[in-house]
């Protein structure tokens, strides 16, 4: 599931970046603030999104783990 | 609960790509600014997103200190941390966007200054989080600072309009041209604003999600000695 | 409500009559504002011109600056004195200790401000020996307290207190600020009061509504 997550928001940055260099067909003299601006938005929304994608697959993780002990302790104990 | 809110970030995923290419291709070029103007676009949903987050924020801080849930302390939370990625994005593609248009990276204009000031009441509601010394407590004083910068913005927002009737500034630029959209700028705008709230509202479940396991986990931990 | 006053009264004279005997508070703001003051004059060049233009400003940062550290004290004196356990449990309101903190915090900054006049006056020939620059002044100061005993109670309790309280403090004055400093360049250019109405309007909102959303907020500051 999270290998999905990983594969949307990679999918999203590829296509974000590929569609802001896309209008290089009007020659401005600002489309590297455009790229840079778009570029930055995009990275900070991926990032943040990631972060906490992995910090939830390790919490719920651990939370797997600690279930699965307590239910063998309390399955030794009649 | 997980798997609706995957089902929602493949939803506002999608909208997020519908969003890119009504920016960057539908939308006509701006005359006066050129390409630049499309940053707009990034600009002005992040902020309204940015303030709309800090709004929940003052919400669930009032709830959380009548009712004590920790349900909304977890809101308020979740929305604060989505908020300062929000507003960080819109203050960065703001001064972006300014320097090629203005000359300069930042002006102190009402909207700007009212703005950055929202910012920085926000990192210190996260910093009473950080600091504060047991969970309740740290709750309790977050709700006290979300409460009260939330009542500070529009004052303010008021005493920079103030300021700047004394120290006239540049008037036009990226923000005098609201008013004056083509159609196909507005549809972009406003579908932009829709892809980015539906962005905040998935970032946001997930982190309200995310506190409730770690209380979860917590409550294992002490079980597990 | 004369149990509530007599509370707050008893809370603030308490904190006079230390600080009377100890001139801690006050000696230490001082000695920084004359600092901060005298430091100023080396960040740029002090022609008369430029005093004009910048006088306000230097003033205020003065103000404020010292002001945090007089805030710093209303709570982190109590704090590492152990007093303010005995505070919470005297059966009063907390609202109580909210004014009478409120009233020292609003002492200290005022004593200090009026000493500091002489001191602009010699160092910048700034001369704020005005009626409407000591009601400008009794405004800011009255929000600043107000917000400021709020973020202190708040501060003195977590690790970072002297970062955070700034933090947490200056954003929110910041309308104070931007008044005192447009009255204070109106006076000094001998403005009519007309252009100070605005401002002073401003002031007077914001201490009423920080007064109020403060004391109110206060008591879930002190919880137990």
């Amino acid at each position: 599931m999270t290998h999905g997550i990983a594969t949307i928001l990679t999918l999203l940055t590829v296509a974000g970046a590929a569609l802001g260099a896309a209008p290089a067909q009007a020659s401005d003299s600002n489309l590297g603030f455009l790229l840079a601006g778009s570029g930055l938005a995009w990275a900070g929304f991926f990032a943040y999104a990631f972060y906490i994608s992995r910090k939830n697959r390790e919490t719920r993780r651990e939370i797997e783990e600690l279930r699965d002990q307590l239910a063998e302790r309390n399955g030794d104990k009649p | 609960m997980a798997d609706r809110n995957q089902l929602f970030l493949g939803i506002s995923g999608l909208l997020f790509l519908v969003n890119l290419y009504l920016i960057f291709f539908y939308a006509p070029t701006e005359q006066v600014m050129g390409n630049i103007q499309r940053l707009f676009y990034l600009h002005l949903p992040t902020v309204w997103v940015g303030f709309l987050a800090f709004f929940i924020v003052f919400v669930s801080s009032i709830a959380y200190l009548l009712k004590r849930d920790p349900v909304w302390d977890r809101r308020a939370y979740a929305a604060g941390e989505a908020g300062v990625v929000f507003l960080t994005v819109a203050i960065v593609t703001g001064a972006v966007w300014a320097k090629p248009v203005w000359g300069v990276w930042w002006i102190w204009d009402p909207k700007l200054t009212t703005t950055f000031i929202l910012w920085v009441i926000y990192i210190g509601y996260m910093m009473v989080r950080a600091y504060a010394p047991s969970g309740e407590r740290g709750a309790r004083w977050a709700a006290v600072v979300g409460i009260v910068g939330f009542v500070d913005v529009p004052i303010v927002y008021y005493a920079s309009e103030l300021w700047r009737s004394l120290h006239p500034e540049l008037v036009t630029g990226p923000f005098a041209e609201t008013g004056g959209l083509e159609a196909a700028m507005r549809t972009t705008l406003y579908f932009s604003l829709f892809a980015f709230t539906l962005v905040f509202v998935y970032l946001f479940r997930e982190r309200f999600a995310q506190q409730r396991d770690d209380d979860t986990l917590a409550e294992l931990r002490r079980a597990a000695g | 409500m004369s149990a509530y006053l007599s509370a707050a009264l008893a809370v603030y004279l308490k904190d006079v009559r230390l600080e009377a005997r100890s001139k801690e508070t006050v000696g230490a703001v001082l000695i920084f504002a004359l600092l901060v003051a005298f430091i100023f004059n080396f960040a740029f060049d002090a022609t008369p011109d430029i005093v004009a233009i910048v006088g306000p400003g230097i003033v205020w940062v003065a103000y404020v600056f010292t002001g945090i550290l007089g805030l710093n004290r209303t709570f982190v004196l109590e704090r590492d004195r152990g007093t303010l356990d005995g505070l919470m449990l005297a059966p009063v309101g907390r609202e109580a200790i909210y004014l009478g903190k409120l009233l020292s915090a609003i002492s200290v900054m005022l004593v200090v401000e009026f000493l500091m006049v002489p001191v602009f006056l010699v160092l910048y020939d700034i001369s704020l020996l005005d009626l409407r620059f000591a009601l400008a002044a009794l405004l800011a100061t009255i929000g600043f307290a107000a917000v400021g005993t709020l973020f202190s109670a708040i501060a003195a309790h977590t690790r970072a207190r002297e970062v955070l309280l700034p933090l947490l403090f200056l954003p929110v004055v910041l309308p104070v600020i931007m008044a005192a400093v447009a009255i204070t360049a109106l006076v000094l250019e001998g403005d009519g009061w007309s252009a100070a109405t605005s401002w002073l309007q401003l002031v007077v909102a914001f201490d009423i509504v920080f007064l109020v959303v403060s004391s109110w907020a206060f008591e879930f500051v002190l919880e137990e």
